[in-house]
């Protein structure tokens, strides 16, 4: 263990930057840091000053108070910090805050500050905590070090030699370790650390790393199940959410992974990116209201934050012209709030000239909707002029479709999917979500409806009722035509009926079905062999063709 | 999730709580602030130990009162990691020592410098600060604070008890089980059981294995008063 080393002298040497929008409380900081001996404080009242001081001082300790009145707040510093990685894990990063409250406590930890200290501060619990974490810095600063120069190895050697020393830091050095071990791709030595720390105490920090240890070795059902239990016993574990919707995604369960990210949410609501990324999984499960609300979310606190990107404005205003084109009550407010949406973007956002292209097509949707038919073609038609529809990127790409489908002119927009289709298939993301949209461009409550005429299929099908069945894929394709995998239930279902009325003699399907099969087949003639889909398309297309065949012959 | 419903009353206590905490943090960094600005020699005739101390206790009376609405909800869990004894008991003399000392109560604190245990930092510091609130009412002029490890019918616990040199503590309470708080609520004389009542249910969150936390009060003080003791798995 090392020599204690006293606060004076640690302070002495150590460079501050106390963050505040109170000059009363910056300078009581600063005058209870110099009582201990400090030499070097800065002090920031607010967010851009604090970056630019951050960006050119390497500070020892930086002291964050969380509200900052106006701009961006202390999370969003240590959010930037931490992404630009401008952070050294050598740094400390102190959050002071009066609010306590769940929300911005919970918030604030996924970025990792070293420390939380609730105001009012005392002199001397302040004294105490703040020697605590010199000690513990000035300590673990030689692997803290090699891991800012990514020198890993050479940190889990240090890290040994406090484990068999029994330092103080023991735990910290395990954890550390294993984290390492997953950086570096070595799961095995990873997995045995949590295993053995797992073997005497369930302490999170070890659960959470055997989840992802077992995410990384593919075995997603283990994943899900750990990271649930995570959940059962610490309900405040975000990353075990994190954890759950993404081992669900890896399975293809989309609604339980949104449903897990809706968890996460519902009591840390101020990471952006998550609901970003919540906002996507419901556009991708066609939950448009859910979409909304993710994405209002987004920009409510992505406001001044690093994630505040201009798609996920232009995602919330095409989530609200989808409602306001599918009711008919309530869209005065909601169109009021695509118009303040737009107008936030294209301003906010002027340098992308995309996002303009992207603001203009969706006003579009807007003119077409209020009746203006001809203002919405040539606000579209504009758009459309300033890109090259051959390169276009799925961003565009699939705004613009999107106002084509509103405006009755499908073709066109169809042949944009297709083309981005061609080109960025091969990204399961995007793939996703061209589909959603050229499978179904109608309106969301039919695609709802379509779903349940669907599952209804399905549910007949499996219970041997095959008529049933065919009339509920037929209902469900008259209302979204271009599904994929409902166009398949119909040929496997058709199939199926035939065999079975071949063996029964009941010839009550004629040539006439099978030709409706083979056009269901026909609309999926764009499927790209990586689609999930593919193999089952081929392998029901050459039954089809063999069963036509027979027919013939007879 | 509907967002339009009434909230329930014990919805409304909480954020009121909730926002009292706030308030009184603020109340508290004023405080502070007036007393710095004012000269010496009026700091010294100001009875700054009694206001520290009263807002110490109501904040702990909300921080409670926050936990157990979080219990009743089954919110309140237990984030539980590896702690160092010395660093969670010199924050509580911290803490504590700006209050003790001008009331000529001696503090002291006895653990080892390498014992460590498993337990929520946060609750558990919570916990103990209750405890020393009711110390300083009733001891006479000492408190001793003291971690260790025990053997609980072959298993072994952290033990961390509060010692006092007062008159111990009534009967009546060292009979009462602290986990039913109706029993021990007397409006009468001001005591509601509420910090014993929380923290036996804290302890209880510490789980391991089949073994669960617990709380215990006795009256064989090494200082000749009531000991308070909290017992980890």
């Amino acid at each position: 263990m090392n020599a204690e080393h006293s606060l004076e002298k640690l302070c002495s040497t150590a460079h501050f930057l106390v963050i505040d929008d109170f000059e009363s409380f910056r300078l009581s900081i600063v005058s209870m840091l110099t009582s201990y001996g400090a030499q070097s404080i800065d002090m920031a009242a607010n967010a851009q000053q604090a970056l630019n001081l951050a960006r050119y001082k390497n500070y020892d300790v930086i002291l964050c108070d969380f509200d900052l009145g106006s701009g961006k707040n202390g999370q969003q510093i240590i959010e930037e910090l931490r992404l630009s990685e401008r952070l050294k894990r050598t740094q400390l990063f102190i959050m002071i805050t009066a609010d306590t409250s769940k929300e911005v406590v919970l918030s604030t930890r996924e970025f990792y500050p070293d420390a939380f200290i609730a105001k009012p501060i005392t002199k001397q619990v302040f004294r105490e905590r703040l020697n605590q974490l010199l000690q513990q810095q000035i300590s673990l600063k030689p692997i803290n070090k090699e891991i800012d120069v990514k020198n890993y190895s050479k940190a889990i050697s240090l890290c040994a030699g406090h484990i068999t020393k029994k330092s103080k830091y023991r735990a910290w050095c395990l954890q550390t370790q294993a984290s390492l071990y997953c950086e570096l791709g070595d799961i095995s030595n990873a997995k045995t650390i949590y295993s053995d720390v797992l073997g005497k105490r369930p302490i999170d920090w070890a659960m959470l790393g055997l989840g992802r240890v077992m995410y990384e070795e593919k075995k997603y059902q283990d994943s899900k199940n750990l990271y649930q239990d995570i959940i059962k016993r610490s309900p405040y574990m975000i990353e075990a959410y994190d954890g759950v919707s993404n081992s669900c995604l890896q399975m293809g369960q989309l609604y339980e992974a949104q449903q897990a990210l809706e968890e996460a949410v519902s009591f840390s609501p101020r990471a952006v990116k998550r609901q970003s990324k919540l906002g996507e999984l419901c556009l991708i499960n066609q939950n448009i209201e859910a979409a909304a609300r993710a994405y209002r979310h987004a920009r409510q606190y992505g406001e001044n934050s690093i994630h505040d990107t201009p798609e996920l404005h232009l995602n919330l205003a095409n989530c609200l012209c989808d409602m306001i084109e599918d009711t008919a009550s309530n869209t005065n407010l909601y169109i009021s709030e695509v118009e303040e949406i737009l107008d936030y973007t294209s301003n906010h956002f002027k340098e992308d000239a995309i996002v303009d292209i992207c603001a203009s097509a969706i006003r579009a949707r807007l003119q077409y909707h209020s009746g203006l038919h001809k203002d919405a073609s040539v606000t579209l038609d504009a758009a459309i002029a300033k890109l090259d529809t051959d390169s276009i990127e799925p961003v565009p790409g699939l705004t613009i479709a999107k106002s084509l489908f509103s405006s009755k002119r499908g073709p066109e927009a169809e042949r944009i999917l297709l083309n981005l289709y061609k080109r960025f298939a091969h990204d399961s993301h995007w793939r996703q979500r061209i589909e959603s949209q050229l499978e179904e461009p109608e309106s969301y409550r039919v695609r709802i409806k379509a779903q349940s005429f669907n599952q209804q299929g399905i549910q007949l099908f499996e219970q041997g009722d095959f008529q049933g069945a065919i009339g509920a894929f037929q209902h469900a394709l008259r209302l979204t035509p271009k599904h994929t995998s409902l166009n398949l239930n119909f040929v496997q279902v058709m199939l199926a009926a035939f065999q079975h009325n071949e063996r029964t003699f009941t010839p009550n399907l004629k040539q006439d079905d099978l030709k409706t099969a083979q056009q269901s087949l026909k609309k999926l003639d764009y499927l790209p062999s990586s689609h999930p889909q593919y193999r089952r398309a081929q392998y029901l297309s050459k039954n089809l063709n063999k069963l036509i065949t027979q027919q013939k012959e007879t | 999730m509907s967002e339009s419903s009434t909230p329930e009353f014990s919805l409304i206590i909480a954020s009121a709580v909730h926002d009292m905490k706030n308030s009184l943090g603020m109340l508290i960094h004023s405080v502070d602030d007036l007393c710095e600005s004012l000269p010496e020699e009026q700091k010294q005739n100001l009875d700054l130990t009694t206001i520290k101390y009263e807002a110490e206790r109501v904040n702990n009376d909300l921080i409670q009162l926050l936990g157990l609405y979080r219990l009743q909800k089954s919110k309140l869990s237990a984030h539980i990691d590896e702690h160092h004894l010395d660093d969670i008991l010199a924050e509580q003399r911290a803490q504590y020592s700006e209050i003790f000392s001008p009331k000529g109560v001696e503090l002291e604190v006895r653990t080892d410098v390498n014992l460590s245990w498993y337990f929520d930092r946060e609750l558990i510091q919570g916990i103990l600060n209750n405890a020393l609130n009711n110390a300083i009412r009733y001891t006479n002029d000492k408190v001793l604070i003291c971690a260790q490890l025990e053997a609980v019918n072959d298993h072994e616990y952290l033990s961390v008890c509060v010692h006092d040199n007062g008159k111990g503590y009534p009967k009546s309470l060292l009979e009462a089980d602290p986990c039913a708080i109706n029993n021990n609520i007397n409006f009468k004389t001001g005591s509601t059981s509420l910090g014993l009542y929380f923290a036996a249910m804290v302890a209880k969150l510490h789980k391991e294995g089949d073994l669960l936390g617990q709380i215990k009060l006795e009256n064989d003080s090494e200082l000749g008063g009531g000991v308070f003791k909290l017992l980890l798995p």
